[in-house]
């Protein structure tokens, strides 16, 4: 089951400050792995940190302390950043939760989707800038004719598309998804993820995947970690997880996950916790092959 | 019997400069005390217009049409001063965003007193105060006390939602609209204020209707569901009944694009197209181009809601005698108790 | 603890003023004396070309205009800390004098001008929002273009026109009748005409920040929230929305007081009203140094305090602003 590791962060803490006396500790020595061609799902409450997780991997947050790995290079030292600025700021692409807000409105859809080709001066591989947009484009299922519409013309499903083809055009090979669905309705939300399973299987694309639709990550992701103010409570492939959650967050998180099942919904409990007991000393134990489980005290594993 | 609430044949427009959208085009409903009906459709299917009309919060550009039925009475032609008296005792509102329905520059406890002391303006200063705390209990925020004297911004979102129910709750009304009150919110909170909706509704036999884009979500709270689409309600039941027993394709196509109900490594169903424009809405059934079980008649004539039982009845002519018998692609597996 | 944050604070904004106005000093200074020109001129008058080489070299040492520029400034700057400003080249007074005399013609002018465009701006907005697109909002907003549109020098000349010249019931310059110095009546009606011009020339600016402002607010949410309520407009208007808007509408009328003043030294001169406008145009223009220094910093500290008052404004009144906030706001939220 090994295989290349692609993205490795290590140890990375990072703290908003409030005040000069107040400050939210959003990672705290968060570690995790993104192998090559995997979805890694992280799931959290909001306040957990996993959207700082993701910018700082995408290098828009510098954490205070710790390293992240990007193939082999540690991004986190701007020696080694600046040196492979290149490959860094192409190969990793990012798409934003709220499309509205994250494409620019006044730009047309072409525009837009080559936009960072253009930055990066990249050659047009198929002859112009617009035949490479309209190329994404079909490539994420939308039709060419919207190749000049304002991005305000379009659906929101078609307006995350617009995103993914933009963040595509690099030909990245990981892509980090902020909560790329939480703001579409189901049905879009499936046309969507259906896209990112076709990204992967096809064509081999790494995902950081952040979410707090837990029944979304449990669809699409091979690995899931649960995130607790800033921490990691519990890692482990996406069924295993699901079918044998360890520790008590996990256990609260799945309590609440929402089942369409009237009878079972009407008589499931919510598990209670309390974050600050829970918020968990200890180490991560390996409680089965690849799964791991924050547990207090004892040996180190 | 007479229901609490009874919509007959009720259409909203919209005037806009491109033309008139048919937001909701006339849907039947009865809503009774202590029940929780879920409203579930897409984006622009009207579910929310719909909420709105029977406060009549809509904007000045729209206009309602049909009968809004209140214990036997018709408030459609109350004019504004007489609606202003039953806003909130008799209906009140809890909307997605308790981010921008509170008032930012106002405590907590104002904004819930106020709602107090709009329908009982002689309340005595410890009267209003008790109550206060009281409706703060009510929705679950711990100390009350200390929390009344806060603004919005020192509240989490959740908080914040409970705050919002609080003011609903405030002058007794009867009838609660919750439109998509959980959508902005995290999962375990999300559980949470569907469990309290339905908690304050058995307390106080409030009855609500509860809109949602998601059947998953509504699934905890529902005691019946109505699917809207284009318009139109086009299924409506028991919550057992439209998940364990569906007839109509859309919501077919509703519960199989859940991942939840997703079976390994297959794709998700995704609903082909778009829906209609509702300015000038299709002829026939307005589903009939996005539905793989159309029938020829489905493009000519629009389908009446036909009986399935008293309790649930579906728009499509697949329930006609004469259709071809098709078997549903999806339905929840009962469960066990 | 709370009032020692609030001495700090104090102390720091007293230290922020006192070095933005030393710095301004040190700017007007400098690049007053580098503008072309003949400081004698103002003392002398006339006379000053006429003077001989070496009485000029004496006269510019008597008035300390041979020093290098920077001495220069250290030595008015070692008057100015012992309140000594030196004396006005034109009037041969001491500069203080000179100004304590135009102060209250400008403060009335400018201080009732900027009070009655505060509350006029804030009710004909109110009332245009209330009236959205209805036939009264539509005709205020037409007339506010069309007022606004007009030069303020060009408006003051035609009310001189109608209402000195045609009508002759109002007077066209000065500040009260030749003689008749403590008359009350006389002094309101010279000051009719002027205020007007800096009224209107203000009003509809701000009047319309506060219609659209209105709007905005009206279209949030917790306006819904307030209707299903069941409070009436009104009561959604006044309590809800103004409240929202009143905090930024203090803070950006309090940054426009130097705005609003400003715009009485154009009035002054058309009305030839004897305040600090004319005064300051006469300064600049004679190279009259120590009074231009001094009307110059009096202006920038008005404008630096009452910047500075802005921000105190809206920190105070606005909840979401106050630093202290951010610390239970976390709190409180790690508790949800």
């Amino acid at each position: 089951m090994e295989s290349e590791i692609l993205l490795s962060a290590q140890n990375i803490s990072h703290s908003f400050y409030l005040s000069k006396t107040a400050s939210v500790r959003a990672l705290d020595k968060l570690s995790f792995e993104i192998r090559r061609g995997e979805i890694y799902g992280l799931v959290g409450e909001s306040g957990s940190g996993k959207s700082t997780a993701a910018r700082c991997v995408m290098n828009l947050v510098k954490p205070q302390s710790g390293h992240i790995f990007y193939e082999g290079v540690d991004i986190t030292d701007p020696k080694q950043f600046g040196a492979n600025k290149r490959l860094l700021q192409t190969s990793r692409q990012m798409i934003f939760q709220d499309s509205t807000s994250s494409l620019n409105g006044r730009m047309k859809v072409a525009d837009i989707i080559a936009e960072p080709m253009r930055i990066a001066h990249m050659a047009p591989k198929r002859g112009t800038y617009r035949k490479e947009a309209a190329f994404q484009m079909k490539y994420v299922g939308l039709d060419e004719i919207y190749l000049d519409k304002y991005p305000a013309e379009l659906s929101g499903g078609q307006r995350q598309r617009v995103a993914i083809a933009r963040a595509l055009c690099m030909e990245p090979e990981l892509l980090v998804a902020d909560e790329p669905v939480a703001s579409l309705d189901v049905s879009i939300q499936a046309q969507i993820v259906n896209l990112f399973r076709h990204l992967q299987d096809e064509h081999g694309f790494s995902f950081l995947f952040i979410a707090h639709d837990l029944s979304m990550v449990r669809y699409l992701c091979d690995r899931v970690g649960v995130l607790l103010r800033g921490k990691l409570v519990e890692e482990a492939p996406s069924e295993e997880l699901f079918q044998n959650p360890q520790h008590p967050y996990t256990k609260a998180l799945l309590s609440a996950m929402p089942l369409p099942d009237p009878i079972r919904e009407r008589n499931r409990k919510l598990i209670p916790f309390d974050a600050d007991t829970l918020c968990s000393q200890g180490v991560m134990r390996e409680v089965s092959p690849g799964h791991f489980v924050r547990t207090e005290g004892g040996e180190t594993a | 019997m007479e229901h609490l609430l009874a919509l007959q044949n009720l259409h909203v427009s919209y005037h806009t400069p491109r033309g008139t959208v048919q937001a909701v085009r006339g849907v039947d409903l009865t809503l009774d005390s202590g029940e929780v009906l879920a409203v579930v459709g897409e984006s622009g299917c009207g579910k929310s217009a719909l909420l709105k009309a029977i406060m009549r919060l809509l904007p000045e550009n729209a206009s309602v049409t049909g009968r809004i039925v209140v214990n036997g009475t018709d408030i459609a032609p109350y004019p504004e001063k007489q609606l202003q008296k039953l806003r909130g005792s008799l209906f009140s509102m809890v909307f997605q965003d308790p981010m921008t329905a509170l008032n930012p520059s106002m405590t907590i406890g104002s904004q819930i007193a106020e709602a107090i002391v709009v329908h009982e303006p002689k309340i005595s200063k410890e009267a209003l105060r008790a109550r206060v705390l009281e409706l703060m209990e009510l929705v679950e925020i711990d100390r009350p006390m200390e929390r009344m004297k806060l603004y919005p911004h020192n509240f989490s979102g959740g908080m914040r939602q409970r705050a919002v129910m609080a003011i609903a709750l405030a002058a007794r009304a009867k009838i609660l609209l919750a439109d998509e009150p959980t959508t902005a919110l995290d999962v375990t909170i999300q559980a949470q204020i569907l469990d309290l909706l339905r908690n304050l509704q058995k307390k106080l036999h409030t009855a609500t209707i509860l809109v949602s884009h998601d059947l998953g979500v509504v699934a905890r709270a529902a005691d019946r569901v109505a699917v809207m689409y284009a318009g139109k309600i086009v299924e409506i039941g028991t919550a057992e009944e439209v998940y364990y027993d569906p007839r109509h394709p859309y919501t077919w196509a509703l519960l199989r694009a859940l991942p939840a109900l997703a079976t390994g490594g297959d794709a998700l169903y995704t609903i082909p197209g778009m829906p209609p424009t509702l300015i000038d809405p299709p002829k026939g059934d307005a589903f009939a181009c996005r539905n793989e079980y159309a029938l020829a008649i489905d493009y000519e004539k629009e389908p009446p809601l036909l009986r399935v039982t008293d309790t649930h009845y579906a728009a499509t002519w697949l329930l006609d005698p004469r259709a071809p018998r098709i078997t549903p692609p999806i339905g929840v597996r009962r469960h066990g108790i | 603890m709370k009032t020692k944050r609030i001495v700090w604070r104090a102390a720091k904004t007293a230290a922020i003023f006192l070095i933005s106005v030393l710095v301004l000093s040190l700017l007007v200074f400098v690049v007053s004396r580098l503008a072309p020109g003949d400081p004698l001129v103002a003392f002398y008058g006339e006379r000053a070309e006429k003077l001989k080489p070496a009485e000029r070299a004496a006269a510019e040492a008597r008035l300390g205009l041979d020093q290098p520029i920077l001495r220069q400034y250290a030595l008015w700057l070692k008057g100015a800390l012992r309140g000594e400003f030196g004396i006005s080249y034109k009037y041969k007074m001491d500069v203080l004098e000179v100004i304590r005399a135009r102060l209250p013609f400008t403060l009335r002018l400018g201080g009732i001008g900027f009070l009655l465009t505060f509350f006029l701006a804030l009710g004909l907005g109110v009332l245009c929002a209330r009236h959205e697109d209805k036939g009264l909002d539509r005709a205020l907003c037409k007339i506010g273009t069309v007022t606004s549109c007009i030069p303020e020098f060009w408006m003051s000349l035609m009310l001189i026109l109608i209402f000195a010249v045609s009508l002759r019931v109002l007077p066209s310059s000065g500040a009260y009748d030749v003689g008749k110095a403590d008359d009350l009546g006389s002094r309101i009606t010279h000051l009719i005409l002027p205020l007007t011009v800096v009224v209107l020339g203000h009003l509809w600016y701000y009047a319309y920040m506060v219609r659209n402002k209105m709007l905005e607010e009206m279209r949030m949410d917790y306006v819904l929230l307030a209707k299903s309520k069941g409070l009436g407009r009104k009561k959604i208007l006044y309590r809800h929305c103004l409240r929202n808007v009143l905090p930024s509408y203090l803070s950006i009328m309090a940054i426009s007081v130097p705005h609003v003043l400003g715009g009485t030294y154009i009035v002054e001169s058309v009305f030839s009203y004897p305040g600090l406008g004319t005064l300051s145009y006469e300064s600049a223009r004679y190279k009259d140094y120590n009074l231009l220094m001094v009307l110059c910093i009096l202006s920038g500290a008005l404008v630096i305090a009452c910047n500075l008052l802005a921000q105190a404004l809206s920190e105070r009144i606005d909840p979401r602003m106050r630093a202290q906030e951010a610390i239970d706001t976390w709190e409180a939220d790690t508790d949800g």
